[in-house]
């Protein structure tokens, strides 16, 4: 491993700005916007998952006292007019001429008081033929399945298909000959394995508030994932200018992929529009299971071929994605994942992204990664079971490193997945012998690519010495912390001394979603960027101060001094004594941090006992281990990877959206969708493997996504270990374990 | 020339296309004139288009007059963000 | 649509009235913690939401003379296993108070309002059925009693007539060398619903050898929890043995007639029967040998 250098403030563990605004209940999250004049709004959803909207007759709930305004799906645009960018998303965000699930929004209301609008609601009477639904993804690529959007056809390898179909996409992803390949490995294993939709589940529904100003401008506050790219889906969908928007983030109470998407904010504004008052909208649970976007239910078929030596040869995988209800590329994702752990040269994967009756799909946390490594991680565990070989010596022996081929074809620079197994080959934990009946251990890697993209923040000096830092990517893992930590890395002061803020879009310049586990990746290239500029314009005016040339200044460990060390100042001097005396000193810092930051890589072990009696399982302990390049405020990133392995106990073990035969989800609710308590969860221990990331100035990698990837895996195999079964579909139930152990006879 | 999955319809199927030229724009151009589908998906009149990066090797470029030697690998990429 | 009214009389008489008079728009709750979920998710129309917490008799507790208690209607769980003497005498009433929601749940919620959601996964239901309990139900005609297994008719609904509030229930003093206890099975650890329950009170021979009586109850594997008398007379007059709790197990699966649903299948469910029966006697049995 590089040798790290010897940092002041980037490795500390300071408490963060946004702390105790959020442990006193100060802060203001989505559904606290609260203005003069507000009203309430309601959104009607579809009862049906698949049904013809004939007709929508308001004028009942138009007539109740209290109402300001209905509207449907016609009022996004002027009359006449047709949402011309982003049809799909304007139509999931209310349907028109088809409701396509349950859930599905078609119609809201304004009204003076909460209660008056769902009143309202329930008055509007929608004219419904209801179709048969069809809610499995293998079932919906069969011919003659209930076809959901009549004029799409798939996107193949070889052009268009000719007919209506639900697959949205085939994508063939191929390097090398996986078939001849396999023929000709010595130890060929095989698996089957399928996933259900399971949500998000963050604390916080989502919730909206907008004005709508008589000369056209609009306010909007949300808890979202990004505000700028919410502001031009707002644009898009509303046809109005970006120009009038302006979107103010609140606090967010947990996103993970799924406070990306527009939902109510639209619908906030034309209301508002339409009332000339402030609306608020917000979700319930339930609203938020049906309403908004969790993440693709999966059918994998997968084969890997390794020699008798134990080098993988080929990979081929065949695998289906829910879209939900609108066409997504989660399939196609899946083929930029699958295979990222290792070095292996044919790899076919064959990838159908699905179309079914079920909430659009969105990204949840390293989208597509965690049920491909539920497929091919299991895989590997049998491959090493097959060949006598330790799981994580396998692993290690056909690691990606870098200059191997990554998954979309290009060589990964440097990483740290080998590093990452060689640390749990080294932890107390996987050297600490498991015994007992009913026991086992198992483990599973996980990748996630990680991404950059764009990011932008002002640093203002105030006259303290203290520094200002106005960023513009909401705060979801502490990045308030992380960010103004490398600002004060970057200019030399305390960490407090740095003042972070998240503001509007009219405030600071373009930032893209806080998702792909960018923002201290990106954003603080941003910030280091600025915290450059910072110096280099406090030189400027310290030369004309101090009567030097600009270039006898230099500036190390806080301090400006001359040459021949005569003059000397620390930066909240200079501060405050010359920049103080001048005209105000702002400096921004702009980056495009390009698609991809290396990849992120994540090993966890795990101990499991199951109840032979009642098929539960208990998880004894956990290890997470990640190269997380170099972990800036390292109890958020250990915050981070014990988070993602928490998630990934509830996705293996209990979450799951469950269908009847109509299409309603049953358990839209905390209490039936089994999310992990703090008594499920064991203490995760962590292993943060630090492999600078080259690309970044502090050697940065994102650390949010890759920690849920291999825990499904991970549990699959210990529970394989322990009850000698191994479990193919989610989740691993007690009903599931009892069924597939034969207790239930 | 590497193209991204949600690309290759407009390449045959093809994950990996032949391209020459002296820059990547004119790598680019190059590629366009094979498979006209592509024809504004990789860059319009203002650039590359938003939602694509290009690397040459394992390095993202952001000039398009950046020059690429003999044999080099020149990928497209895709850009998605995550959750 | 909303709630028009709460009211919040200060004895039964007074309920009753207002009961009576309003039907089946007014509905009593003590903790709140099944009503008012129910209301706001409008899963159930109410008027009137009549608290009966302000009610002096449904918010005590005593233990008799003889040995028996009475617990008012409204009186929140976290009380019951709170008081030590209460938590000595009757352990299996704390297995099911203390683990119904969590704290704050606990501190609200009441056996009485957990009986009268009628719920078939009700946590303390086939505790109380196993005790023996009896209630203690105030109506216009005056009061009645009706053993606690007679009370929930089906899922939701019991034999509470028009105008009838539950006030009390009592359990007779436990035999001497008998124990109880109660578990139930949730996929998860903690704040969950019974896939299902159970509860047993067995009474053993003086020198423990012998099961001399036993009453075996049952939840989540039917429309209501059910004593499930074929299993307690499985027990009387065996040894104990495990062929002995084996066969009471085998009676309770026989009797359990369970649904499938998104909490578990029905086999799942006759499966748990007879393992939760098993664990809760063998339970029971170690808490009649220690008392």
């Amino acid at each position: 491993m590089t040798d790290k250098p010897n940092y002041r403030v980037i490795g500390t563990r300071p408490v963060r700005p946004d702390g105790i605004d959020k442990v006193t209940g100060r802060a203001q999250y989505g559904a606290d916007t609260r203005l003069p004049g507000m009203l309430r709004g309601y959104v009607l959803r579809s009862p049906h998952a698949h049904a013809k909207i004939r007709g929508i007759d308001t004028s009942k709930a138009e007539a109740l006292p209290g109402v300001k305004a209905v509207m449907t799906a016609a009022d996004f645009c002027a009359p006449g007019q047709t949402v011309d960018q982003l049809p799909d998303l304007s139509a999931n965000l209310m349907a028109g001429t088809k409701a396509l699930y349950r859930g599905h929004a078609v119609a809201a209301v304004a009204a003076i008081t909460d209660e008056i609008a769902r009143d309202a609601a329930a008055l509007i009477e929608v004219n419904y033929e209801v179709l048969p639904p069809v809610l499995d993804v293998r079932e919906a690529m069969l011919p003659g399945a209930p076809i959901l959007h009549e004029a799409m056809r798939s996107r193949t390898p070889t052009g268009p298909g000719e007919n209506p179909s639900n697959i949205v996409a085939h994508t063939l992803s191929a390097f090398g000959d996986a078939d001849a390949a396999l023929a000709e490995c010595d130890v060929v294993v095989d698996i089957v394995t399928s996933t259900k939709m399971v949500h998000q589940g963050y604390i916080e529904p989502q919730a909206a508030t907008a004005t709508w100003n008589p000369d056209g401008q609009v306010v909007i506050w949300t808890c979202t994932q990004g505000s700028f790219p919410a502001r031009q889906n707002c644009s898009q969908i509303l046809g109005h200018p970006i120009s009038k928007i302006k979107v103010i983030p609140t606090e967010i109470g947990g996103g993970f992929g799924g406070k990306i998407a527009v939902y109510l904010e639209p619908v906030a504004a034309v209301l508002a529009r339409k009332t000339g008052k402030p609306v608020k909208l917000t979700m319930d649970r339930s609203d938020v299971f049906e309403g908004t976007g969790p993440t693709p239910g999966t059918s994998i078929r997968a084969t890997l071929g390794a020699t008798k030596d134990g080098k993988f040869k080929a990979l081929k995988a065949d695998m289906a994605y829910e879209n939900g209800a609108y066409p997504g590329a989660a399939a196609t994702y899946a083929t930029m994942v699958a295979a990222a752990c290792y070095d292996i040269e044919h790899v076919k994967i064959d990838a159908f992204d699905v179309v079914v009756n079920k909430p659009r799909t969105q990204d949840y946390r390293a989208p597509s990664s965690p049920a491909a490594a539920f497929a091919i991680e299991q895989l590997v565990d049998k491959a090493a079971e097959k060949l006598g070989m330790d799981p994580l010596k396998l692993r290690l022996a056909n690691s990606s490193h870098e200059g191997s081929r990554g998954p979309m074809g290009m060589p990964f620079s440097r990483i740290g997945h080998a590093e990452c197994v060689e640390a749990a080959l080294d932890s107390p934990h996987y050297n600490a012998p498991l015994e007992g009946p009913n026991r086992g251990r198992g483990v599973a890697s996980g990748f996630w690519f990680n991404v950059g993209l764009r990011s932008s923040v002002n640093v203002t000096v105030q006259p303290d010495g203290t520094v200002s830092l106005v960023e513009g990517s909401t705060d979801i893992g502490g990045t308030r912390a992380s960010l103004a930590m490398q600002l004060a890395e970057t200019i030399g002061v305390e960490y407090e001394d740095v003042k972070p803020a998240v503001v509007d879009t009219d405030a600071v310049g373009y930032n893209d979603v806080t998702a792909g586990s960018r923002v201290t990746f990106a954003s603080g290239m941003a910030v280091v960027e600025a915290g450059r500029n910072l110096i280099k314009e406090m030189t400027a005016r310290l030369a004309t101060a101090w009567n030097v040339p600009a270039d006898a200044i230099s500036f190390s460990n806080g301090v400006f001094s001359t040459a021949d060390g005569s003059k000397t100042g620390t930066f909240k001097q200079i501060a405050e004594n010359v920049v103080g005396r001048g005209p105000g000193l702002t400096v921004s810092g702009s980056v495009n941090a390009g698609f991809l930051q290396g990849g992120g890589f994540a090993h966890h072990i795990v101990d499991v006992e199951v109840d032979p009696d009642t098929g539960k399982v208990q998880i004894l302990r956990y290890t997470a281990v990640q190269d997380v390049g170099t972990a800036v405020h390292p109890s958020y990133v250990e915050g981070q990877l014990q988070g993602g392995a928490a998630q990934g106990i509830g996705w293996a073990l209990n979450e799951e959206y469950y269908y009847d035969e109509t299409g309603r989800m049953v358990n839209a609710g905390y209490l039936d969708y089994r999310i992990p308590t703090t008594l499920d969860v064991p203490m995760i221990d962590t292993i943060l493997v630090e492999v600078p990331n080259p690309l970044h100035p502090y050697g940065v990698r994102g650390a949010g996504e890759p920690p849920i990837v291999p825990p499904l895996a991970a549990i699959a195999n210990a529970v394989y270990r322990a009850t000698g079964q191994r479990q193919t579909q989610l989740p691993m139930s007690p009903r599931r374990i009892l069924e597939t152990t034969g207790k239930l006879g | 020339m590497f193209i991204p999955a949600m690309m290759r319809s407009m390449t045959g199927g093809a994950a990996q296309v032949p391209a020459s030229g002296a820059t990547v724009r004119a790598v680019i151009e190059d590629l366009v004139r094979q498979h006209p589908g592509l024809a504004g998906r990789v860059v319009d009149e203002n650039g590359v288009r938003p939602e694509l990066f290009i690397a040459v090797g394992s390095e993202e470029i952001f000039n398009l007059d950046q020059a690429v030697a003999e044999g080099a690998e020149v990928h497209l990429l895709a850009a998605i963000a995550g959750g | 649509m909303a709630v028009k009214d709460y009211i919040a009389p200060s004895s039964v008489d007074d309920a009753v009235a207002v009961l009576s008079e309003h039907g089946a728009d007014a509905r009593p709750f003590a903790g709140g913690t099944d009503l008012i979920i129910q209301v706001r998710e409008r899963r159930r129309q109410v008027g009137i939401m009549l608290d009966v917490k302000k009610i002096p008799e449904l918010m005590e507790y005593s233990i008799g003379a003889d040995g028996s208690l009475r617990v008012g209607a409204a009186v929140a769980c976290a009380r019951l296993y709170n008081d030590a003497e209460v938590a000595r005498r009757f352990p299996a009433l704390i297995d099911s108070a203390s683990l119904i929601g969590g704290i704050q749940i606990q501190s609200r919620a009441s056996l009485g309002g957990n009986l009268c959601n009628s719920s078939p996964a009700g946590d303390s239901i086939p505790t109380l059925i196993a005790l023996g309990a009896t209630c203690e139900i105030a109506g216009r005609g005056g009061r009645r009693t009706v053993p606690v297994e007679s009370f929930c008719t089906g899922p939701g609904a019991n034999v509470l007539q028009p105008g009838e509030l539950l006030v009390s229930l009592t359990f007779p003093a436990p035999a001497a060398n008998s124990g109880a206890a109660f578990e139930r099975f949730i996929p998860r650890n903690e704040m969950d619903i019974a896939v299902a329950n159970a509860a047993a009170n067995v009474t053993l021979s003086a020198d423990g050898a012998t099961f001399t009586a036993a009453r075996i109850a049952i939840g989540a594997v039917a429309p209501t929890a059910l004593l499930v008398a074929e299993t307690g007379a499985a027990l009387a007059g065996k040894p104990v043995s495990a062929d002995t709790i084996a066969a009471a197990a085998a009676a309770a699966r026989a009797a359990a007639r369970p649904i499938t649903d998104m909490r578990g299948s029905a086999d799942q469910r006759r499966h748990l029967a007879g393992v939760l029966v098993t664990r809760v006697i063998e339970k029971a049995v170690e808490r009649a040998r220690k008392a």
